[in-house]
């Protein structure tokens, strides 16, 4: 600045705009600012475009909100809240991020109506209930479900923990890193664990989580949560619903942006 | 330190620039989503939430390195002037944008639960990184330059304080990266994203190290060219009339001495500091026009002769005594008190230097 201004009196009668925010503004500056809007104006849609178009597909989860329905079946606490129909096993899952045990616990084991909104993907469906919306149907033969093991020894499996009630649609994305603090806060809820494979079929139902013999994701697995993770479980079953049966101290994160996988030893308590 | 600050003045072109951060960040925002859902429908579409936390993230960043740009880019061009003119407007707009984003967060990741909703955000189970700390810590950043961007504030905290909080904004802008980077980038499989992101960083890093040599080597041409003080008489020969072109100033560093511009106006000459009482703006760089000197950065004008600002307004800067041996200008540097009146110092304009 100086320079060009210090270069003597040839310069005298050179148009020497200065830019004053409360004059009108010189042609030059009028010129650049046109060009520089045109310029941004570009680069945002640039950016929205690409930014759009490399956002992954959340899936093809499904959360009825708007339908609310009645179901009749059997209802269960154990292991996770369930309405056994004749057809197949549904989860129910209450209002927001909180597990139903302790709304049903009063009607456990018993023939009931509800009523609910559907939550579904991948052949997985589950029932956010109204609250205070179960009525009981009297005596009715009782189909008590049981866990069945299918595997004897724990084989390996690759994919990520999820919370069910977010990734079967209640949010779309309900999987990846970025919806962490929800996932956690869902798992500490109460909601079911489930597993989503790497490279699982969409028809492929999704299996849900025994952690350690509990239903409730341990606190100390949470670091595991919405990350890529390896681990070793045995494939069983409950009701119509595929269960996984893992020990917390198989779980290891899997390969991710940062590299190479990393085990972390984890204290196992004796039971 | 000033304890009197003028309220903002509104005017058009303050209008105009607010009107255009306001179109282009619903623009972008509603793009976004209108573009998603194009792209994403039914069954595959994205949750509006989560959308808009994602408009309003992104159209924050792109903000944050537009803030970031017109600073260096207005030290290497005077055409950038007008984007620089309001550009507390476009913090504060960003500001909010980046708050609606973590509001949106808090709201929707975070409630509904069995925890304090702001809570189960930044309580990342432990072993997991928590980026979305990062972001809170950076918000917090701007929510105080936001909050503080008022004169009022310039006024009563004093130069040095504003500007070494104005300067943390670099520390939160490696927070938002970090953020990003180890957020909803961390697993990402598409490199875009990252690409883009490393783009904005690049742009940002190469002009600040760019306007950062210029200022650098300056300094060190200056400090070469330093005038000396004169022993005898304490007055400093800074430079010939015809380096100074007609209602402009050329700025002269004396040795141990703040810079001084002196400006040229009328065949006549006035020094007077190159610190503008508002802002710090370089008062050199600015004009004469309406026999005010008027700084480059937001107009405020000051009489060359006593520094003083044309009334209803009352800053104050300090002048220098000058006068003219020949076709040489020498100053006295010891400042004289903010507002003091001195005699500008006239001389013989060539010829073709005549004003008509
Ligand atoms: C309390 C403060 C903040 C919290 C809790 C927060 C949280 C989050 C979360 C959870 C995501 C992932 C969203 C998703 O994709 O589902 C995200 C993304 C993002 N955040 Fe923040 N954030 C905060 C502040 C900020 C600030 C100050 C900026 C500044 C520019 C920012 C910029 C971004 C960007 C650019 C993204 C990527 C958008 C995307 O997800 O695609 N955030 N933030
Ligand atoms: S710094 Fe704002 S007008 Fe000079």
């Amino acid at each position: 600045m100086t320079d060009s201004q210090a270069s003597g009196p040839n310069n005298t009668n050179r148009s020497d705009p200065l830019y004053v925010g409360y004059m009108p503004a010189p042609d030059e500056h009028r010129r650049a600012v046109k060009r520089t809007l045109i310029l941004l104006a570009a680069w945002l849609s640039f950016c929205a475009f690409t930014l759009v178009l490399t956002m992954p597909s959340p899936g093809e989860g499904v959360w009825e909100n708007s339908n609310e329905r009645v179901w009749e079946g059997f209802l269960t606490n154990d292991p996770y809240p369930m309405l056994l129909t004749p057809e197949e096993t549904l989860l129910v899952v209450s209002m927001g991020k909180h597990g139903a045990h302790d709304q049903i616990d009063e009607f456990a084991n018993s023939h009931v109506s509800l009523r609910g909104y559907e939550l579904r993907r991948q052949g997985r469906r589950m029932i956010e209930m109204v609250p205070d919306s179960i009525t009981p149907l009297g005596e009715a033969p009782s189909p008590q479900p049981t866990l069945s093991m299918l595997d004897i020894e724990p084989i390996d499996f690759t994919g990520e923990i999820i919370d069910g009630k977010c990734y079967l649609g209640a949010m779309k994305p309900g999987n990846g890193f970025a919806h962490r603090a929800c996932a956690v806060l869902c798992l500490r809820g109460g909601l079911p664990a489930m597993f989503a494979e790497d490279d699982a079929s969409p028809d492929e139902p999704l299996p849900l989580l025994i952690v350690d013999g509990s239903t409730q994701v341990p606190e100390h697995v949470m670091q595991y949560i919405a990350t890529r993770v390896q681990m070793k479980a045995r494939r069983a079953s409950v009701g119509t619903l595929p269960v996984l049966i893992v020990d917390s101290s198989t779980i290891e994160r899997a390969n991710d942006f940062f590299g190479n996988p990393k085990t972390i030893v984890i204290e196992q308590s004796e039971d | 330190m000033s304890s009197s600050y003028r309220t903002v003045q509104w005017n058009a072109h303050k209008k105009i620039y607010d009107l255009t951060i306001a179109l282009a960040v619903t623009g972008f925002i509603v793009g976004f989503v209108i573009l998603s859902r194009i792209f994403f429908p039914s069954p595959e579409q994205i949750s509006t939430p989560i959308l808009l936390i994602r408009a309003c993230g992104i159209c924050a960043i792109l903000m944050l390195h537009l803030i970031l740009i017109i600073g260096p880019l207005a030290r290497l061009t005077p055409l950038a002037a007008p984007l620089l003119y309001n550009r507390r407007h476009l913090g504060v707009s960003f500001f909010s944008v980046a708050l609606i984003h973590a509001l949106l967060v808090v709201g929707f990741y975070g409630g509904f639960g069995v925890q304090n909703p702001l809570l189960a955000v930044l309580d990342a189970p432990d072993g997991s990184v928590p980026f979305e700390f990062f972001g809170f810590l950076a918000l917090i950043i701007f929510g105080l330059m936001a909050a503080t961007s008022h004169d009022f504030w310039l006024a009563n905290l004093g130069h040095a304080w504003w500007k070494a909080m104005h300067m943390m904004v670099y520390l939160a802008y490696i927070l938002v990266l970090a953020h990003v980077l180890f957020g909803p980038l961390r697993a990402d499989s598409n490199v875009i994203p990252i690409v883009l992101i490393s783009i904005g960083a690049a742009v940002v890093l190469s002009l600040h190290i760019l306007t950062g040599t210029r200022e650098v080597l300056r300094d060190f041409r200056d400090h070469a060219h330093c005038a000396q003080e004169n022993d005898q008489s304490g007055w400093v020969d800074v430079c010939s009339v015809d380096d100074i072109p007609p209602d402009r100033a050329k700025i002269v560093q004396i040795e141990n001495h703040e810079r001084v511009a002196v400006f040229r106006h009328n065949d006549a000459l006035s020094a007077i500091t190159n610190i503008c009482a508002h802002q710090g703006g370089p008062l050199g760089e600015g004009k004469i026009i309406d026999g005010c000197v008027t700084c480059p950065w937001h107009g405020y004008q000051y009489k060359p002769e006593c520094g003083q600002s044309p009334p209803p307004y009352t800053e104050k800067i300090a002048t220098y005594d000058i006068r003219v041996e020949g076709r040489r200008v020498l100053i006295n540097p010891s400042p004289n008190p903010p507002g003091t009146h001195t005699e500008p110092a006239s001389f013989e304009p060539w010829p073709e230097d005549q004003h008509d």
